[in-house]
């Protein structure tokens, strides 16, 4: 698993095609150059979808998470972990990569 | 296939929306078709890989995807004819046309067929402009009830 650094900062890949599709948010990557839904397809559900459209390339993870502790007023320990957990995996499948 | 191994059923809309999006980043796009309007060429469930129009010329006998014009649905047939404006597109096992198609409508050539794991070589060839010319005179429909033949004989006299 990629060590997930608060202090970075992450944004989708330029190699994955993300869609709202009936209130799911689906993400095709894209392999040699074919948008393949044979292939793996990854869906996130509501709370994946707010983390994930907060990777933007600009702000650092922390701001993330401080942010979704405000929106939904949960606690930062519950938002780091929801948070560090989805970046971890889609990191391990290049669904994001780290900007800085 | 989603990661949790659930199938992910997508609208035309949607078909539409990935395909036009995937073409935007220069890339092919890969999806399982339903039905049987292209028998014997494109079964149900076959896999077909789709380029972007833009890249190459369509001449009569390749197989376009499309949206409907009128019902807006994804349809991937044959062309059977065209003009400088225009394709007539037709299933090849369809006894009517799909009607006239604007050029702008047709959203992707298929490059490739595969089933069951293989590649398809059969229908997108040279031999498409022979099938073209077979389907404007409905033959496929037609071999698909004779097919059929054998089985009904059998209820109705065995």
């Amino acid at each position: 698993m990629p060590k997930i650094k608060l202090e970075s900062i992450y944004a989708s890949s330029e190699d994955v095609v993300v869609r709202d599709i009936h209130g799911e948010t689906v993400i095709v990557p894209i392999t040699s150059s074919v948008v393949d839904t044979e292939g793996a397809i990854f869906t996130l559900n509501e709370t994946g979808k707010a983390i994930f459209n907060k990777l933007d390339g600009k702000r650092k993870l922390m701001a993330v998470i401080n942010q979704l502790t405000e929106e939904y007023e949960v606690s930062f320990e519950k938002a780091r972990d929801n948070t560090v957990g989805l970046v971890e995996q889609l990191l391990e499948k290049k669904i994001i990569v780290e900007k800085g | 296939m989603t990661q949790d191994g659930n199938e992910l059923l997508l609208s035309s809309e949607a078909c539409v929306d990935l395909m036009k999006t995937a073409f935007e980043k220069h890339a092919f796009f890969r999806m399982r078709v339903k039905g049987f309007s292209m028998w014997p060429f494109i079964k149900n469930r076959d896999i077909v890989t789709i380029c972007a129009p833009a890249h190459i010329n369509i001449y009569t006998g390749m197989v376009a995807a499309f949206s409907h014009p009128k019902t807006k649905k994804l349809i991937i047939h044959r062309v059977i004819g065209r003009n400088s404006l225009h394709f007539y597109i037709k299933g090849d096992n369809v006894t009517g046309p799909d009607g006239v198609i604007p050029m702008q409508d047709i959203i992707g050539i298929i490059t490739g067929v595969e089933r069951h794991g293989k590649k398809c070589l059969c229908g997108l060839g040279i031999e498409r402009h022979v099938i073209a010319l077979l389907s404007r005179i409905n033959l496929f429909p037609s071999l698909l009830r004779l097919r059929k033949l054998p089985m009904f004989l059998k209820r109705r006299f065995i």
